[in-house]
């Protein structure tokens, strides 16, 4: 017995140390694997071998630098933290980094408010005090987290956004028409309005929401005015990226495209200097963030110029969930004007005067709009 | 570096370990030597001069101590004085701040200053010199003639951060006597990956659950949340301790040097005289040894041995950290181990060890919320949301939540503490057939995992532009 155990003994030590030792010299041989500079899964630049110098060693900044090189260069990096995030969901975490994994692996941002309706309702409310003569619209999409709250995982600790989402309604002057968003995407829940591993709403729910927002424009939409396209399969969204977690497997991606291919328009983002015939950018299926396919992400402004016969000029004061929006107002207005308050840094008052402005639309979702602090600097100054 | 970081494990010790391995055996001492300057100047590139200053001073002194024409008062004189540069080393690097800021607060001064950032593991380092100047004037020990051997006990970079606080006649054997064999190798195998694993598996975890309770309002807070918020951070603060010196435990058996047990199991301890022998344990030991005897001890009338007691648990206090809630930590333990001693212990003795254990456990986690707040007010008005007091309600959606999705890190952390673990894995090895490959390729999974957390740990997704 004491021969058997002593026999264990020596092959547990040499397994435990040789193993080890191969385990270490292994890692230590594959860190010369060539560098990669970027991560698509964090869409952020990976840091690569620092350049030593005397001074950084001082100040410790070459300590840091080649700390993050190793961790950001360390072998099949992506697989390690995909298994941390296995192993957290399999010990019963529901949350990965601020994300809510729910049912059917339907991922949730999480809804923050930092600024209050009251805020919020009186900065509005000044606008449409400003411009007396314009037709103000608020189209307030509310997010998954409230929508399909069914699907969050039990008990999630979650604020309620519908109450916020009324609260300004409430608070809001009758001189800006409130578009129901909430009620028709509500109506309309059993479908996949919203990416399951993006924060979006799909091409669909902006459809509902269009719907919504027609009837309150005075807009008449027949269901064979568009026609419904997939365009993408393969897309992995924000939230798969923030929380780490690629459990699900992607999503799919429509756009809408007009029976009518009679209108003619021309998109022209400003600050950048391009033109494009259309408010779908393609290329951007081949990047990691396919949801910039609509209107090529976000931009400080844009001007559509249509030849739509209706002689209206909408401005448009948006978040990202107007993008997939946008498409659906071509034909109603001849000319829209598309301005990103968290990146426009210009005079909004004068941009309305000198370009005839008509209507205007606010379309924000919950939870980015109870965060931002842009609009209100924006209609502020 | 920190010793559960990418560079130490998977640059730094490979290189390390194939050196110690390749080179002659009378190299090894001046390699480890080396490579603990390297290690330290990595994170502290100017403070490594004041380490090596301090260092050549105390080893001219302690030889001058040993010189037989000295009269006893002029030892005395040089002991004090070695004694108080060390003392006022730690006091100006730590404490300078929170001293001036007392002041101020007391006598309503305006004073500015501009604090020094403190030197990683100063505490550590300075306790460790005290110890070994005490012990050479005391006659314990000789002062060290070899320069290299010296040289080693006071850099060995595993024990420099974090301790433990080594006594140099311990480590002297171990620097002259290294035991080089497959068997402490595969040891201190088996002891770094347990203390990487407590750290980044569970430590960090409950880690990231107690920053998320404390974060909150407290007075938002539930009772039952409060709980679980003290029990995460009870948690954390053993695995992280006791994982760290687990891992430099670990790596000082990879390189044949045998460094002291720093904790025992103390969450299971019977009493909190017990509690305090098992926890830090080389921290208490120097207290006993170098303040809490020199004083008198307890055999000095019970009016002197209070005094002691709260002398000693004072400074135990504020050596954890410049800020009122520690010293009110440290005279916690120091009125609860008066307590013990001089009136609960009848009713101790009568009630069942398991009771006294949970007890033990309590007393300890209460004292963990006053050193886990930033501020004593804090720490007493968490206190009493757990005691239900001006609390909203016991439980609610969030208490329920965090139950839900921590319950198994709960019970994991749980049974980790205690010494369970341990006794299955090494019977399993030893009695069952094929046992040691299985437990074997536990420690590969755990050392797996391990990686998985730290690679994880850094992970930053940024979002698009769009958002």
């Amino acid at each position: 017995m004491k021969r058997v155990i002593r026999r264990k003994k020596i092959t547990y030590e040499m397994m435990m140390s040789y193993g080890f030792f191969i385990v270490l010299t292994a890692a230590f041989l594959f860190s010369f694997h060539p560098d990669r500079s970027f991560s698509d899964a964090e869409n952020r630049v990976l840091r690569t071998f620092p350049q030593f110098h005397i001074e950084s060693f001082i100040d410790r900044r070459f300590q840091e630098q080649f700390t993050e090189y190793k961790s950001d260069q360390f072998f099949m990096r992506d697989s390690w933290i995909h298994m941390k995030s296995r192993l957290d969901i399999m010990l019963g975490k529901k949350r990965l980094n601020g994300v809510y994994l729910g049912k059917g692996d339907q991922l949730f941002e999480d809804f923050a408010p930092s600024v209050s309706g009251e805020n919020l309702a009186s900065v509005i409310n000044h606008f449409a005090d400003t411009y007396p003569q314009l037709d103000i619209m608020f189209l307030l999409a509310p997010n998954p987290i409230s929508i399909w709250q069914e699907r969050l995982p039990m008990s999630a600790p979650v604020r309620d956004q519908k109450t916020y989402i009324e609260e300004l309604h409430g608070l809001l002057n009758e001189t800006v028409k409130w578009v129901d968003a909430y009620s028709v995407l509500e109506q309309h829940k059993e479908e996949d309005i919203y990416y399951h591993s993006d924060h979006h709403w799909t091409s669909l729910g902006a459809y509902y929401a269009f719907h919504a927002y027609a009837d309150v424009a005075g807009i008449e939409v027949k269901e064979e005015d568009w026609k419904c396209l997939l365009v993408s399969d393969t897309f992995h969204g924000t939230l798969t990226g923030k929380s780490g977690y690629t459990g699900r497997s992607s999503d799919e991606l429509y756009v809408y495209v007009p029976t009518d291919t009679s209108l003619q328009y021309i998109v022209q983002y400003i600050d950048e200097q391009e033109k494009s015939t259309s408010v779908y950018k393609t290329e951007n299926l081949n990047k990691h963030d396919q949801y910039s396919v609509f209107l090529n992400g976000n931009h400080p402004l844009i001007e559509i110029d249509t030849t739509s016969s209706v002689d209206k000029h909408l401005l448009v004061i948006k978040d990202s969930y107007a993008n997939s929006m946008i498409p659906f107002l071509l034909p109603y207005y001849n000319r829209i004007t598309v301005v990103d308050p968290r990146y426009y840094n210009e005079d909004l008052s004068l941009l309305i005067k000198e370009n005839g402005i008509t209507d205007v639309l606010f379309l924000y979702n919950a939870n980015t709009l109870f965060q931002d602090t842009s609009l209100s600097m924006m209609i502020n100054e | 570096m920190a010793l559960n970081s990418i560079v130490f494990i998977f640059t730094f010790l490979p290189i390390l370990l194939l050196l110690h391995r390749l080179i002659p055996s009378h190299f090894r001492t001046s390699l480890l030597i080396g490579a603990s300057l390297l290690f330290y100047a990595w994170g502290e590139p100017i403070y490594i001069f004041l380490i090596l200053l301090s260092m050549a001073y105390t080893y001219l002194i302690c030889t001058w101590l040993d010189d037989p024409d000295l009269t006893q008062r002029q030892r005395k004189n040089l002991c004090i004085q070695a004694i108080a540069v060390h003392v006022f080393l730690l006091v100006y690097l730590k404490y300078y701040g929170f001293i001036l800021d007392s002041f101020k607060e007391i006598f309503q001064l305006h004073i500015s200053y501009r604090v020094l950032p403190q030197p990683l593991g100063i505490s550590f380092y300075c306790f460790m010199v005290i110890s070994y100047i005490a012990d050479v004037y005391t006659h314990k020990i000789e002062a060290e003639k070899d320069k290299k051997v010296f040289c080693l006990y006071v850099l060995f970079f595993p024990k420099m951060i974090m301790g433990p606080i080594e006594r140099f006649a311990d480590m002297k054997k171990q620097i002259l006597h290294p035991d080089v064999s497959i068997a402490s190798f595969s040891c201190g195998v088996e002891r770094f990956i347990s203390g990487l694993a407590k750290k980044v598996i569970l430590a960090d975890s409950f880690g990231l659950l107690w920053t998320e309770i404390s974060a909150i309002e407290i007075t938002e807070l539930s009772v039952l949340t409060a709980w679980i918020g003290a029990l995460a951070y009870t948690l954390q603060i053993y695995f992280d301790f006791s994982g760290y010196s687990d891992m430099a435990i670990g790596i000082g058996k990879m390189l044949g040097i045998t460094l002291s047990e720093n904790f025992h199991y103390p969450y299971i301890a019977q009493s909190i005289r017990d509690f305090w022998r098992r926890w830090h344990i080389s921290l208490s030991s120097w207290f006993r040894d170098y303040v809490y005897i020199p004083l008198g001890g307890s055999h000095t009338g019970i009016k002197k041995h209070i005094r002691n007691i709260l002398i000693v648990w004072g400074l135990t206090g504020i050596w954890h950290g410049a800020n009122w809630n520690f010293i009110a930590w440290g005279l916690y333990f120091g009125i609860l181990l008066l307590a013990e001693k001089y009136i609960f212990y009848r009713y101790m003795k009568k009630c069942h060890p398991l009771w006294r254990q949970c007890l033990t456990f309590l007393a300890v986690m209460f004292g963990w919320v006053l050193f886990a707040c930033d501020s004593l007010s804090q720490a007493l008005s968490y206190i009493q949301i757990m005691l239900g007091f001006g609390s909203r309600a016991f439980s609610d959606v969030y208490s329920a939540w965090l139950i839900q999705t921590n319950i198994l890190f709960f019970i994991i952390g749980l049974v980790c503490m205690t010494p369970i673990v341990k006794q299955v894995i090494e019977k399993f090895r030893d009695h069952i057939r094929y046992g040691e490959y299985a437990v074997g390729a536990l420690y590969l999974l755990l050392f797996l995992v391990s990686i998985a957390c730290i690679i994880s740990s850094t992970y930053q997704s940024f979002l698009y532009t769009q958002f």
